[in-house]
């Protein structure tokens, strides 16, 4: 997982060691999931988006897709699947 | 939007009363540094078992020159208060490690207990054979704490 702890952590001004005190955890596992050489479990991930006032899919996201970009099912027309669209398309 | 990301260096975090002495510094491979409660367990363990090794040379060495026999059960059983000690000491610091630092530890413990059965196997049979002169069960822990060491290190080197 790609994450942008890192960054968000900066805007706030917060050292490794802040963050990890806010979080209840060690700076090591700070340090790891910033350095995406560990991904955290689902109740530290909610903890983090928690404390950082983010939803979680805005913080990590698969190594699979660039971070801040849309998914492929987001990427998706937003009228395609509407009644409208399905009579545009049809037509 | 520029944003200037810094780590603040160590013994800069909030709500550290004081920063960790040399001793502390070197248990810190146990668990969290910044955890004074975890340093101090840390490093009651490390002193428990350097005190169950000495413990053990001084009864080996001793024991050479001749001692009253009535002593030597107690002078015997001297190792296992302080390795007592250092059960009891590292137990309490797993409690107090979170997600990452325990799958460390797991992964440490699982090493060392791989490693150990295969090299007490490995060394049972040949003892069997000959091969090898006999050695005393006393000193299963030892070679397991290293193997447990070297892979507390690997697993710390992994994360860092």
């Amino acid at each position: 997982m790609r994450n942008r702890l890192k960054v968000l952590r900066a805007e706030r001004d917060w050292s490794q060691g802040d963050l990890a005190q806010h979080l209840g955890v060690s700076r090591q596992t700070v340090n790891a999931i910033e350095t995406g050489r560990y991904d955290p479990s689902l109740p530290l991930a909610f903890r983090i988006a928690t404390l950082l006032d983010q939803p979680i899919e805005a913080i990590f996201t698969p190594d699979s897709e660039e971070a801040g970009a849309p998914s492929a099912a987001s990427a998706a027309s937003p009228t395609a699947a509407t009644p409208t669209g399905l009579l545009a398309a049809s037509a | 939007m520029a944003v200037d990301v810094r780590t603040k260096a160590a013994g800069e975090t909030s709500g550290e009363a004081r920063a960790p002495s040399l001793w502390q510094r070197a248990s810190s491979c146990l668990g969290d540094i910044d955890d004074p409660v975890g340093r101090r367990y840390a490093a009651w363990f490390n002193g428990a078992v350097l005190l169950a090794a000495a413990a053990m040379i001084g009864w080996a060495l001793l024991r050479r020159q001749g001692v009253d026999r009535s002593l030597v059960p107690l002078l015997a059983l001297a190792p296992v208060v302080p390795a007592a000690a250092a059960a009891w000491a590292y137990l309490r610091l797993l409690g107090r490690l979170d997600e990452l630092q325990r799958r460390i530890h797991l992964q440490a413990l699982g090493v060392a207990f791989g490693g150990t059965v295969l090299l007490t196997l490995a060394y049972g049979q040949l003892e069997r054979e000959g091969i090898v002169p006999h050695m005393n069960w006393a000193f299963v822990w030892p070679v397991t704490s290293f193997i447990w060491a070297a892979g507390l290190w690997l697993a710390n080197r992994r994360y860092a």
